[in-house]
């Protein structure tokens, strides 16, 4: 009925709570193209963005009731699903190709290796490429510290620096 | 804690990244109470990603709403948790305003109507399901009954012998009744006790003729108390019943007979 009316966040997770089918067709029509760009920078395959994307938003519908507006937006909430269930499948991908060996220089390569940056990845090409490197491989690879400092050779504390620098630039980048 | 400080070390964007662990978020949450300015940079920070995110949107498959609308549909608990909220602060009723009752009258009104629209949609859902329910026991007692029916038929009709089947030595507690017409030529089993077999397999039955096995198909000791029917004999001198692979085999597997009986008493 209302479909295009603005719903605060509070609002729309109050009737989310309460089931309502109107309020979550508009939570579809209004986030599911901003998290499918944002999921499918991650794993660039759009049949396997759509299940994950299908995934976060009967997630939601399921979970709502742990949802808490005083934490976190609701986009936020959800991009964290997306992003945690494309990590998933990131991982599942890289252990099923770990048959074959690879150097680990090369998995570097190729993991900040983005053809076509879209959504959050056009922002980290303004970064340098050594940061925006081990922010992909945290960020968007789901690889731990302790991972990346044995993969690039240096200490943990140098690849904590190294995130830490990226994410105080992010702020400045999406201004 | 220097909270400026705090806030530029990063670690809202960390937090709403989701890249925080359970302790710095723990943390972050505690001070988000004690300080707004911190809230705020969060709240900011989620803006600006969400800005940017709307920005950099791509279309998702046209069909995929439809999928998800159905797939939440099955996914919506039958009882709706009754949930009224309450804003704090922002409206205020004025006590010698006659309208504000007026309204809180309406909003009650509402309420109540909306309370019976949801009760008697939600009785006559249920009915609905127990009606069906209903229908399908009548079902299932149906065929039964008319199972009952067919084996009374088969069992009082003059032409047919019965056959007890008695478990052998590999199985002494296996016990069957075939029913022969010998005038029709049908024949009928009723399992009595069958032990279960596992999936692969099934039980056999088998016509002796003049020492000679006849396969008379196959069945399984969960049709049990139920009358079942196998192929057609004109001539038995015994039957036997063997475990064989699902589906029956073209000869018995003389080791795994259960159980057998002779044709010669009538009754």
């Amino acid at each position: 009925v209302q479909t295009d009316s603005k719903y605060s966040d509070k609002e729309l997770a109050l009737l989310l709570k309460d089931h309502d089918n109107h309020a979550f067709s508009w939570l579809y029509d209004h986030y599911s193209g901003a998290l499918y760009g944002f999921i499918l920078q991650m794993l660039s395959n759009t049949e396997m963005a759509s299940e994950v994307l299908q995934k976060v938003f009967v997630d939601a519908w399921r979970n709502i009731q742990q949802y808490d507006a005083g934490k976190e937006s609701l986009f936020t909430w959800m991009v964290k699903m997306a992003h945690h269930l494309s990590v998933e499948v990131v991982r599942s991908v890289r252990s099923k190709n770990s048959t074959e060996p690879v150097s680990p220089k090369e998995s570097i390569e190729n993991s900040t290796h983005l053809l076509n940056p879209i959504g959050f990845a056009t922002i980290l090409h303004k970064l340098n490429p050594e940061d925006r490197a081990i922010f992909d491989l945290v960020y968007f690879k789901g690889y731990n510290t302790e991972e990346i400092a044995a993969m690039k050779s240096i200490s943990t504390v140098t690849v904590q620096e190294r995130i830490q620098k990226v994410l105080l630039r992010l702020r400045e980048l999406l201004k | 804690v220097n909270i400026q400080d705090y806030i530029s070390s990063g670690i809202v964007e960390k937090y709403v990244l989701g890249l925080a662990d359970a302790k710095e978020r723990e943390e972050f949450e505690r001070l988000s109470v004690q300080h707004p300015e911190l809230d705020r940079a969060r709240k900011e920070f989620e803006w600006a990603l969400e800005q940017h995110a709307l920005d950099n949107a791509l279309p998702p498959p046209a069909d995929l709403k439809q999928q998800i609308m159905d797939d939440i549909r099955a996914n919506t608990p039958v009882h709706k948790p009754k949930l009224i909220t309450m804003e704090n602060g922002k409206t205020t009723m004025r006590r010698n305003n006659p309208s504000g009752f007026l309204v809180a009258a309406s909003v009650i009104l509402l309420l109540g109507c909306g309370y019976f629209i949801y009760h008697f949609y939600s009785e006559a859902k249920t009915l609905k399901s127990s009606n069906s329910e209903l229908q399908a026991k009548l079902n299932s007692s149906d065929s039964i009954l008319n199972q009952i029916v067919a084996e009374q038929k088969v069992v009082k009709d003059s032409n047919v012998t019965v056959v007890n089947m008695v478990g052998t030595q590999v199985a002494p507690r296996s016990s069957a009744n075939v029913y022969w017409d010998s005038a029709s030529t049908n024949v009928y089993i009723v399992v009595r006790n069958m032990p279960k077999l596992p999936t692969e397999q099934q039980y056999q039955l088998w016509a002796l003729i003049d020492g000679k096995p006849k396969d008379l198909g196959v069945f399984d000791a969960t049709d049990d108390k139920v009358i079942i029917k196998m192929k057609n004999t004109q001539k038995a001198d015994a039957f036997a019943i063997t475990i064989e692979k699902k589906g029956g085999n073209p000869s018995p597997t003389l080791e795994k007979m259960q159980a057998m009986g002779n044709t010669k008493q009538k009754l």
